[in-house]
C-alpha cells in the first residue's frame, strides 16, 4: 500500500485528535468510568501488579476449567513431569535437600515395615526349632512383651556407643558431640580428620552418590551418617544393632530441621549447637548381654568357709557322738565291764561304770571307733567280774599254767587238762578253788617231764644212735670215728652227772654186733672183745669203769640190720643194787 | 566458642608443616617429611577478648603428580597460600591454588606466606614480584618457620580478617 492509499478514518481521526475532539467523545463515551480504567491501563503496563492480581484468581480459574473440561490433566502432567526433570538434572541437590526431611521418614517406614515382616518370618522359621536356651528366651517374650525374634535377635547384641559427633559437613568443624563417659579426646581433630577422610574417598573414588557409612579401626566402628549440612559420626564397640542407624538418621534428620537456619548461616559459631545439652545423648547407647550379676566373690567365699566350717562342726560333733554311743555300746558288751552312766562336759566325754581289772583296757576300742584317748575320761570302780572269760583271765593269770595246760571254764567249774610237773598241779589243786568264781577244779593231768630230762632224753638218744664200724679183723678208729668218739665222751659224761631220778643210775650197754653165719663162738668171742676193747678206750677216755657193761648181739636177733663188726651203745638206768 | 577451618596451601616442600608446627608447638624440624593426605592440627588463639578455635588443615603439598583435592578446601574459612622464595616456580603454583581456593571456598580471606626467608640470600622471588602480588591487593607477609619470623603474626592477622 502506497502513502496515496491510507485510510481515511486514520485522517479523521488525526483531525480530530489535534482538535481535541476525540477526547471530548471518549469521556462522553465512558462516563464515570474513566478513573478506573486509567487505573486498569496502568495495572496492564506494571507487569508485576498485573501478574499479582492475577495469581489470585489463577487458582479457581484453574479449578473451574479442570471442572469443564476445558484443561485436561493428562496434557498438564508431561509439563510438570518434564519440568522436574530438567530442575533435577541441573541441580540434583537443590531437590535432595528440599526432599532430605520428607523422605526420610517415608524411607523408615518403609524400612520398619520390612523389619516387622524380617521378624515375623524370624518368628515363624524359630518356632519351629526348640531348646533349653530357646525355651527360656520364649517365656522371656512372655514376660517381656517382646517378640520372640526380637528376644532372639537382642541376644546377639553386645556393644555400645562410645563418642558421638555432630560435624558441620562442609567444613568440617565439630558442632556438638556426646561421650559414654567423661573422658572426652580431641573431639576436634577427630571430626577434621573424619570429614578429611570422607572427602578423599568420595573425591578419590569420584563417587557422588554414594557416601562413606563406615569405617573400621580395630575393635572399634565409626559409623556415619551424613545430611545435606551435617555429618553425625558414632564411635562403637562391638555388634551394633542396625537398629541404631535408625536412631542416628532420626537424630540428625532433627538436627537439620530444629537447626536449619543455623546449619545453612554456619559461620563457625557453635554455641547454639552446645546449648542444646540432650542433642546428641540419646545416641550414646550401650547394650550388653544379660550378664549374671556380679557376685561378691570374696564374701561368698567368706560365707562358704564360715558355713563350711560351722557344718563341718556341727558334722564332726555328730560324728564324734555317734562313734561315742557306738563306742560306748561296745565297751559295755566287753566282758569284765559295766557301763552305768555317760555325759559330756566342755567337750569331754566321762565314762562311769565298774570294771574288772582284767578286762580289756579301753584305749585299742577308743581308737577303733576314732575316738582321742584324752577326750574320754573313764570314772570306772573296780569289781570282780563272774563273766567266764574273765574268770579264765584270772584262772590263768592267778595259776601261770605251762604252755602244756589248757584252762577251760563252764558252769563255776575249772577244767585243767594237759601236761605239767607235779609240783605245779600240787599248787593248783590248792589255789584254783580260792580264785573268785570257781567253785569247783577237775583236772585231767599227766605229769610232764622237765626241760632238763628232756635234753637228757636227747642226748641218750644221740648216744644211742651212734654206732661205730671196724674192718675185719680190726680194731681202731678212723679220724672221723675218733671225733665221733670224743663226742659220745662227752655226752656220756653230761648224762653221768645227770641224776634222772634218785633211785637208779644210768648204765652204758656197749652192743657188739656180730653174725651167726660161720662159727657162731668164734664170733661171739670176737664181738665180746671188740666190746671189751671198746670199753677199755671209753675208760681211757675218763668214764667210770662200773657203768659200762658189754654184751654181744647177734644181728640175727635185730630188728633193724646194722653193719657187721660195730659196736652201738644203750643206755638205762638201774638201781644201784641191780648193777 | 568460634571455630574457623583454615586451609594451608602450597607447593610441595615450601613448609607448610613447618609453619603449622612452628605455631601449634613452637618446634621446628630439620627433617622433611612429605604430608601425605591431610594432617589436621588445631589452636585456640585469643583474638578481641575472644576464643576461637582454628582447625588448621595442612593440606599436601601440590605437584605435577598429586594435585590437591578442592574438597579438602570446601568449607575453609581463611587460607594460606605457602610459596618459598628460594623457589620461584613455588609462587605459579601458589597462585594456581589461589584461583582453586577462590573457587571452592568462595571470597574468603587469604593471606600469602612467602617462606624461609632466613635464605633471604638465596630466594628467586624477588621483591619485584613481591610487589606484584601486593600490588593485587593481596596480604603477602615473608615468614621463616624456622627461625620463627612472623609465624605468630601470620596467623593471627588471618584469624582477626576470619573474624572480621
Amino acid at each position: 500500500m502506497t502513502s496515496q492509499e491510507q485510510n481515511p478514518m486514520d485522517d479523521l481521526s488525526k483531525k480530530m485528535e489535534s482538535q481535541g475532539y476525540l477526547e471530548e467523545i471518549r469521556r462522553i463515551l465512558t462516563g464515570y468510568n474513566r478513573k478506573e480504567l486509567t487505573q486498569l491501563n496502568k495495572l496492564l503496563k506494571d507487569k508485576k501488579a498485573f501478574a499479582a492480581e492475577i495469581s489470585q484468581l489463577l487458582p479457581e480459574a484453574f479449578s473451574q476449567l479442570i471442572e469443564s473440561g476445558e484443561v485436561n490433566l493428562d496434557t498438564i502432567q508431561p509439563l510438570v513431569e518434564e519440568t522436574l526433570k530438567d530442575s533435577i538434572k541441573k541441580n540434583p541437590r537443590t531437590l535432595s535437600d528440599i526432599l532430605f526431611p520428607i523422605m526420610m521418614p517415608a524411607i523408615r517406614k518403609a524400612v520398619s515395615e520390612d523389619i516387622k515382616r524380617m521378624l515375623d518370618t524370624v518368628n515363624s522359621t524359630l518356632e519351629k526349632g526348640f531348646s533349653p536356651k530357646r525355651l527360656a528366651w520364649r517365656i522371656q517374650s512372655i514376660f517381656s512383651g517382646k517378640t520372640y525374634g526380637e528376644i532372639v535377635l537382642s541376644h546377639a547384641y553386645i556393644y555400645q556407643v562410645k563418642q558421638v559427633f555432630l560435624i558441620h559437613k562442609e567444613t568440617g568443624l565439630l558442632l556438638a558431640q556426646a561421650n559414654i563417659d567423661d573422658n572426652p579426646t580431641d573431639a576436634d581433630l577427630i571430626s577434621a580428620m573424619l570429614s578429611a577422610i570422607k572427602d578423599f574417598v568420595q573425591d578419590s573414588f569420584r563417587s557422588g552418590k554414594e557416601n562413606l557409612d563406615a569405617i573400621e579401626l580395630g575393635n572399634f566402628n565409626i559409623w556415619i551418617e551424613q545430611g545435606p549440612k551435617a555429618i553425625l559420626a558414632a564411635i562403637v564397640e562391638g555388634n551394633v544393632p542396625q537398629n541404631y542407624r535408625l536412631l542416628l538418621k532420626e537424630t540428625l534428620e532433627g538436627i537439620h530441621i530444629d537447626f536449619s537456619y543455623e546449619l545453612d548461616n554456619f559461620q563457625g559459631d557453635i554455641t547454639v549447637f552446645q546449648q542444646d545439652k540432650e542433642l546428641l545423648n540419646k545416641c550414646i547407647q550401650k547394650e550388653k548381654k544379660p550378664q549374671k550379676k556380679s557376685k561378691p566373690i570374696a564374701a561368698l567365699i567368706l560365707i562358704l568357709i564360715v558355713l563350711g566350717s560351722f557344718g563341718y562342726w556341727i558334722y564332726e560333733k555328730a560324728i564324734e557322738k555317734h562313734h561315742f554311743n557306738q563306742f560306748v555300746t561296745s565297751y559295755n558288751n566287753t566282758q569284765g565291764v559295766i557301763v552305768t552312766k555317760t555325759y559330756k562336759k566342755n567337750g569331754q566325754w566321762f565314762v562311769y561304770g565298774l570294771r574288772d581289772p582284767l578286762s580289756e583296757k579301753p584305749g585299742r576300742l577308743l581308737g577303733s571307733y576314732n575316738l582321742q584317748p584324752k577326750k574320754v575320761k573313764f570314772k570306772m570302780k573296780p569289781y570282780y567280774s563272774l563273766s567266764p572269760i574273765i574268770i579264765l583271765k584270772r584262772a590263768s593269770r592267778k595259776l601261770k599254767p605251762p604252755g602244756t595246760i589248757i584252762l577251760k571254764y563252764n558252769s563255776d567249774t575249772l577244767f585243767i587238762s594237759g601236761k605239767a610237773n607235779k609240783n605245779w598241779i600240787k599248787e593248783t589243786k590248792l589255789t584254783a578253788k580260792m580264785i573268785p568264781g570257781i567253785e569247783t577244779v577237775i583236772f585231767h593231768t599227766t605229769h610232764s617231764t622237765s626241760n632238763r630230762q628232756q635234753k637228757l632224753k636227747q642226748k641218750i638218744l644221740a648216744i644211742e644212735n651212734t654206732v661205730f664200724s671196724f674192718p675185719y679183723n680190726g680194731f681202731y678208729l678212723t679220724e672221723q670215728q675218733q671225733q665221733e668218739f670224743n663226742k659220745l665222751i662227752k655226752e656220756t659224761k653230761s648224762i653221768l652227772k645227770f641224776n634222772l631220778n634218785q633211785d637208779s643210775i644210768p648204765v652204758i650197754i656197749v652192743n657188739s654186733f656180730t653174725s651167726k653165719s660161720g662159727n657162731a663162738n668164734a664170733n661171739k668171742r670176737i664181738a665180746q672183745e671188740r666190746a671189751n676193747q671198746f670199753i677199755n678206750l671209753m675208760i681211757k677216755a675218763g668214764l667210770p669203769p662200773e657203768v659200762m657193761v658189754p654184751k654181744v648181739v647177734f644181728e640175727e636177733k635185730m630188728k633193724k640190720s646194722l653193719p657187721p663188726r660195730s659196736v652201738s651203745f644203750k643206755i638205762k638206768y638201774v638201781k644201784p643194787n641191780n648193777l | 566458642m568460634i571455630k574457623k577451618k583454615i586451609t594451608m596451601l602450597g607447593a610441595f616442600a615450601v613448609g607448610k608443616t613447618s609453619l603449622v608446627q612452628r605455631f601449634v608447638r613452637s618446634i621446628f624440624s630439620e627433617k622433611y617429611h612429605t604430608t601425605i593426605g591431610v594432617k589436621i592440627d588445631q589452636k585456640i588463639v585469643q583474638i578481641d577478648h575472644q576464643d576461637v578455635n582454628l582447625l588448621l588443615w595442612d593440606i599436601h603439598g601440590e605437584d605435577e603428580f598429586q594435585k590437591v583435592k578442592p574438597a579438602y578446601v570446601m568449607g575453609s574459612a581463611g587460607f594460606f597460600i605457602v610459596m618459598d622464595g628460594t623457589r620461584k616456580n613455588t609462587m605459579n603454583i601458589g597462585l594456581d591454588l589461589l584461583a582453586m581456593a577462590q573457587k571452592v571456598a568462595g571470597n574468603v580471606p587469604f593471606i600469602i606466606l612467602i617462606n624461609k626467608s632466613d635464605l633471604k640470600n638465596d630466594w628467586e622471588i624477588t621483591d619485584s614480584d613481591i610487589n606484584n602480588l601486593t600490588n593485587k591487593g593481596y596480604s603477602v607477609i615473608l615468614t621463616s618457620a624456622k627461625d620463627n619470623i612472623e609465624v605468630e603474626k601470620a596467623f593471627l592477622t588471618l584469624a582477626k580478617k576470619l573474624l572480621n
